[in-house]
């Protein structure tokens, strides 16, 4: 039975009834409420029930207790949000970034039982958040570091579908060529940049503390996949983006040459029998969906398909595993006062 | 002149569950995934920590199956949230009831506390008043997610930094009671109790009688962080010697159970862990030395 058969749902039962909740509810509303807060024990709502609440021990009052929950729940999720965005941490540096994290989880606590998704409102929130001058006008990178970071992390658990084996493409009838339909894999994006931040990202990973990057704009476009359960970033010239871009938006393989060729003129005529190649060779095409009702172009060959092209291969760049969040943090880094 | 036959070492005792005594085990983590598939250790179980293997359908999800291919696994949640005053998420128990059936999960089980309300989520394990009012929730709440999974949860002592000045009774005594009441099974984490009895001024003695052994399937070894006026439960370091005291007495009492070993900070080298878990069968081996010793002269005389 498939992954998704068995994810096949089960009626919902009807909750329990909670009557006790009532007696138990304002009790855990205001625990909750004074250690999700920035102040912890310090906060006013915190402070109105803490002495007819909270008992103190031999050694901690009561206020230094409820820090103890209050001070790990910050760094908890900061932490998380350091592991994903290891590249927005080095542009911004420890307290910057400490900063943003601390308005970012007051502006959207979790909701789920999973982190998986708790940072997926970040990039978003990078590009309103308050920064410091030497970043301002640099605040285009950073949403898009952020962009990418995420990415990476949200396609290490997309939903797995099979790739096609690698010589699918090649048993492609010439007369389908025209009309026949790429189908990525679910866990693939494509992204086109207005800075190299992948080449950044890159260089944090590789520990070479890259500087800010210079003000100029240089584009750069980007296909991160997962194969083979691990998370790639490949840089993609503009009309191989622009060919892929076509193709995930469901364009005939035909009309995605002649949109790629706009952009690259002969070089995707020339090279394309290569980069079908190296892409199938990477499983990023799931399916070949023919349309019936296209006409077929007799016995053409695939364009570019017998030309061996001199250029260098994309740079396919795992991202480490490390750097890739696996773990829900789930115990304490307590940081009570001592 | 003949040595005297020496007494045939009893069986562990079952648990009421009927569930099975799996050995000694580790906390699956992902820094020992490829030492462990590579070099096939003699361990007895390994535990998930569930919510890794939820909501994801990459590596995690692959590396679970790889895992239940060749050892048995149990899955420790930190969200069912038991606790708390919102209902419970059958959205979270659907997939979690999926993902034991794909592993072939042996039991599973949560912690007892609350992980938030209100619909927000803390990802820590609160800690609830030990009263009749929480007790009274707390049993509604363990029977329907038990029958909404169609087997006994194993729910876990937490570690606790706060005490109520609502609670009425204390923390072995709640979690006997709710074993009871709920029908459910207990997880004893030593390490836990000796940080909770830290951070309280409990008797760690007086703790471990009241628990109900015949509830308890498994125990959690860990080590913990001392910042002298409290401790915090890290799991970053080995099991200090009074936790090693506290586990032999475990033993002792219970006749044994299926123990596993924690690390979640500094996790070491594998050899490392795995020689930090062997050091449990020297507790083990005390513990049923004095087990046979107390039946022997149980029954000589």
């Amino acid at each position: 039975m498939s992954r998704r058969a068995r994810r096949a749902v089960a009626p919902t039962p009807t909750a329990p009834a909670t009557s006790r909740a009532a007696s138990v509810g304002p009790l855990q509303r205001w625990f909750q409420a004074a250690v999700m807060h920035p102040q912890g024990s310090a906060a006013p709502l915190a402070r109105r029930r803490l002495a007819t609440e909270l008992l103190p021990s031999a050694t901690l009052s009561a206020a230094e207790r409820l820090d103890l929950y209050a001070h790990s729940y910050f760094l908890r999720l900061r932490d998380v949000l350091r592991h994903d965005f290891a590249g927005l941490l080095h542009a911004l540096g420890d307290a910057e970034f400490d900063r943003l994290a601390r308005r970012y989880v007051a502006a959207h606590p979790s909701r789920s039982f999973t982190l998986n998704d708790f940072a997926q409102r970040l990039p978003r929130f990078v590009a309103r958040a308050p920064l410091p001058p030497r970043w301002r006008a640099r605040r285009r990178f950073l949403v898009e570091l952020a962009t990418l970071e995420r990415a990476v992390d949200r396609l290490f658990h997309a939903p797995h579908v099979p790739p096609l084996a690698p010589s699918a493409l090649g048993e492609l009838a010439p007369a389908d060529w025209a009309s026949a339909q790429l189908r990525p894999i679910a866990a693939a994006r494509l992204f086109a940049f207005r800075h190299p931040v992948n080449r950044w990202l890159q260089a944090v990973y590789d520990g070479a503390k890259p500087t800010p990057p210079a003000r100029d704009e240089l584009p750069s476009f980007l296909l991160v996949h997962r194969h083979e359960w691990r998370v790639w970033r490949s840089t993609l010239s503009e009309p191989q983006h622009a060919l892929l871009a076509a193709l995930f938006a469901g364009v005939p393989l035909a009309k995605a040459v002649q949109r790629a060729a706009r952009v690259g003129g002969k070089e995707p005529l020339l090279r394309i029998g290569e980069w079908f190649r190296e892409w199938s060779g990477a499983g990023l095409f799931a399916a070949i969906e023919r349309d019936g009702t296209a006409p077929r172009a007799r016995g053409r060959k695939l364009p570019g398909t017998t030309v061996d092209g001199n250029s260098p291969a994309p740079r396919w760049t795992e991202t480490p595993r490390h750097l890739v969040r696996t773990e829900t943090p789930r115990h304490r880094v307590r940081g009570g006062r001592r | 002149m003949p040595s005297r036959p020496t007494p045939p070492r009893p069986a562990p005792p079952r648990n009421r569950f009927g569930l099975p005594h799996l050995g000694l085990g580790l906390g699956l983590r992902t820094v020992h995934y490829e030492a462990l598939l590579a070099t096939r250790p003699a361990v007895g179980f390994f535990e998930l920590l569930t919510e890794n293997y939820l909501a994801t359908d990459g590596r995690p999800a692959r590396i679970a199956e790889q895992f239940a291919e060749q050892w048995p696994l149990v899955l420790h949640g930190v969200s069912m949230s038991l606790g708390s005053a919102d209902r419970l998420d059958f959205g979270y128990l659907r997939q979690l009831k999926q993902l034991a059936e794909r592993v072939n999960a042996v039991w599973l089980g949560d912690h007892v506390c609350f992980t938030g309300v209100a619909g927000r989520n803390s990802h820590d394990l609160l800690p609830l008043p030990y009263d009749e009012a929480n007790l009274r929730h707390l049993v509604r709440k363990v029977r329907a997610a038990q029958e909404f999974l169609e087997r006994p949860l194993v729910l876990e002592n937490p570690s606790t930094y706060v005490t109520f000045g609502r609670s009425t009774m204390g923390e072995a005594e709640f979690l006997a009671r709710l074993a009871d009441e709920a029908d459910c099974a207990l997880l004893l984490d030593v390490n836990n109790v000796y940080v909770s009895c830290r951070n309280h001024g409990w008797d760690a003695a007086d703790y471990l009688a009241a628990i109900p052994y015949d509830r308890v399937v498994q125990i959690h070894l860990a080590g913990h962080t001392d910042h002298g006026t409290h401790c915090i439960d890290t799991h970053s370091a080995p099991v200090c010697d009074p936790v090693w005291q506290l586990y032999a007495e475990v033993e002792r009492r219970s006749g044994g159970r299926s123990t596993l070993l924690e690390w979640d900070e500094e996790i070491p080298p594998l050899a490392d862990t795995l020689a930090e878990l062997q050091k449990a069968r020297r507790f083990q081996a005390s513990g049923a030395r004095r087990l046979v010793r107390a039946g022997a002269v149980g029954s000589g005389t």
